[in-house]
């Protein structure tokens, strides 16, 4: 499998940070394949999705989008290849959730002409992708958590890019809405062969979505791989900091926390 | 009064949606409140003779109607709709519903040019707008430039600052140019509170042509104001330039308001209600919301301009304290609506 966009060998500091947040870290992804990003706060997750976005430079090491460093790559031509949902998006009061979508083809129209019939056939299929129909002239700020996330994920594909990063879409939601964000990020993946980075902090989750599993530790790549063999006992101790149970059960991986491995710090 | 706001709200959330409606009643509201103000003052002109009146040379109200009125309630819409538009455009820059051109220092820094321009050179009057403009466009860079100038994360609210802190700044420069000038302060005081008074042709031409050039680029660039509706993560990921984008609609929207201050002087509170209040009718996308304030300032200008001539006549009030005392009060009116 070719790389479609990666980061190779990259330290990363982030605007107002006093020392580097990720180190020496590289991660690939190809088409068509969910890559999950995992580890603990401040393990550097969202600062690694903000480079392989092309809104963080990297201070050594490249970010490369088909080979081509992603800083030579003009900001509406990078927009048409890698879409990138933040952790916590926001929008004016007031914007409707077909008019937010919309804002997905920014980087396809051309300045000063009226969306073509290719921008209004992605935006509906955007919002029906996420069966956002019955709420696309609602404002953004009256929906539920759960609809806010995917108006956000349907902006992101409605700019059908190739590459997909997506900044913890699960955060604060509850667990039906999770599984159901993940069903529809494992649906996209499938129907138009998109590759995915995406942060998760449930590490079942992860597993059960990815492709490959990275770990992040301490702004380095503790582990990359198939879910089975990243998400273990070890891995749970070094990096997590919890004595857990791993199995698999009907194929999935299940993760049991029994307590932290820190005597001290036990409840 | 409440039955009456709580009908228009209603009003203007079915009309939502569509602006073209909406704007069509903008526009009469506008004819209407222009005709008003042709027609009140000193000497009055009945309404049906206002077409005469301009038209035919002979008219005994041709001179007031032509040289005094017209001029001034042209002057009255451009600088009303400048203000309205200027402000809209500072809040999408900021990305604050609260900004506008008084808080960003670019109106202040607008005046205090201009003051020195009239001081410096009082033979060249025309200077006068080019050098306030040349201040007001300063002023919002300096405001940009420093809230970017750093490597720390740049919030819209650093951009507020800085604008308070300018706009402190230029309030003293104005104080001191007032009071070492003082022999002048007659002239100075109509510019300070923000009036029309004696606004000639050019003067009206001056305002038209910066209001009309700064609306054009400002619905030119609706779409790209529409994206700083967005937080800056999710605008680059869509191809903005962000911080292009903020200086853009910051440099336009200083266009705007350094137009409205060589004329009028310091007139607040247009630029932070008119958008505010538009909002609420026709939601914060701009294709829809620039057009309809750039009405609504206008007509609200031109109806308190007459206001402000005909309210303790035969004195005539500054409009701009006019504006500040309805202003203020209809603000924390639309704040406490927000906060129910």
């Amino acid at each position: 499998m070719t790389a479609l966009l990666a980061a190779q060998r990259v330290h990363l500091r982030p605007a107002g940070s006093e020392r580097d947040v990720v180190r020496d870290v590289s991660l690939a992804v190809a088409q068509g394949e969910i890559v999950a990003l995992v580890g603990p706060n401040g393990s550097g997750k969202s600062t690694l999705l903000a480079a392989l976005g092309r809104s963080l430079r990297p201070r050594a090491g490249a970010v490369e989008l088909a080979g081509r460093d992603v800083w030579q790559v003009a900001p509406r031509a990078f927009a048409r290849e890698v879409a990138r949902l933040p952790q916590d998006p926001v929008c004016a009061e007031g914007v409707r959730v077909d008019q937010l979508v919309e804002s997905g083809r920014h980087p396809h129209r051309r300045a000063f002409s009226a969306p073509s019939p290719a921008d209004r056939a992605a935006v509906r299929d955007a919002i029906a992708a996420l069966e956002l129909g019955d709420l696309r002239a609602r404002s953004v700020e009256t929906l539920s958590g759960g609809e806010r996330r995917r108006a956000w994920i349907a902006l992101a594909l409605a700019q059908e890019t190739p590459v997909l990063l997506l900044d913890e879409p699960t955060a604060a939601l509850d667990v039906r809405h999770q599984w159901d964000v993940l069903a529809r990020i494992a649906r996209i993946n499938q129907d138009r062969d998109v590759a995915v980075v995406v942060s998760l902090h449930d590490l079942e989750q992860a597993a059960a979505l990815a492709h490959r599993v990275a770990v992040l530790h301490r702004g380095r790549l503790y582990a990359a791989g198939a879910p089975e063999r990243v998400v273990d006992e070890a891995m749970l101790r070094d990096v997590f900091g919890v004595e857990a149970r791993v199995a698999k059960e009907d194929g999935r991986i299940r993760v049991q926390v029994l307590r932290p491995a820190d005597p001290i710090r036990a409840l | 009064m409440r039955a009456a706001a709580a009908a228009i709200a209603l009003r203007s959330r079915r009309l939502r949606g569509h602006p073209g409606a909406l704007a069509a009643a903008f526009a009469a509201l506008l004819a209407l409140a222009c005709l008003l103000a042709i027609a009140a003052g000193a000497v009055a002109v009945p309404i049906a003779e206002i077409p005469r009146a301009i038209a035919d040379a002979t008219h005994p109200q041709h001179a007031v109607v032509a040289q005094i009125r017209l001029p001034r309630v042209l002057a009255g819409a451009a600088v009303g709709a400048a203000l309205a538009v200027a402000g809209t455009l500072l809040q999408a820059a900021v990305r604050n519903p609260l900004a506008d051109p008084g808080l960003l220092g670019v109106t202040a820094a607008a005046g205090a040019a201009g003051l020195v321009a009239i001081v410096l050179f009082p033979e060249w009057p025309a200077l006068v707008p080019i050098v306030a403009f040349a201040g007001g466009l300063g002023a919002a860079l300096l405001v940009l430039g420093f809230a970017y100038a750093t490597t720390r994360p740049v919030g819209p609210l650093r951009l507020v600052l800085a604008g308070v802190a300018l706009q402190s700044l230029f309030f003293a420069a104005i104080a001191v140019v007032t009071f070492l000038f003082a022999d002048r302060a007659p002239a100075f005081a109509g510019f300070v509170v923000g009036s029309l008074s004696g606004t000639s042709w050019s003067d009206a031409a001056i305002v038209a042509t910066a209001t009309a050039l700064g609306l054009a680029l400002a619905l030119g660039g609706a779409r790209w104001l529409d994206l700083l509706l967005l937080d800056d993560a999710s605008a680059s990921s869509v191809g903005l330039s962000v911080r292009r984008a903020r200086i853009a609609a910051a440099s336009i929207g200083a266009l705007l308001a350094a137009g409205a201050v060589s004329v009028a002087g310091l007139l607040s509170f247009v630029g932070l209600v008119v958008p505010n209040a538009v909002r609420i009718a026709a939601g914060p996308t701009h294709r829809a919301l620039l057009p309809l304030a750039a009405l609504a300032g206008a007509t609200l200008l031109v109806l308190a301009d007459s206001l402000a001539r005909v309210a303790a006549a035969p004195l005539e009030l500054p409009v701009g304290a006019l504006l500040a005392l309805l202003g203020a009060p209809y603000f924390l009116w639309l704040l406490a609506r927000k906060v129910a």
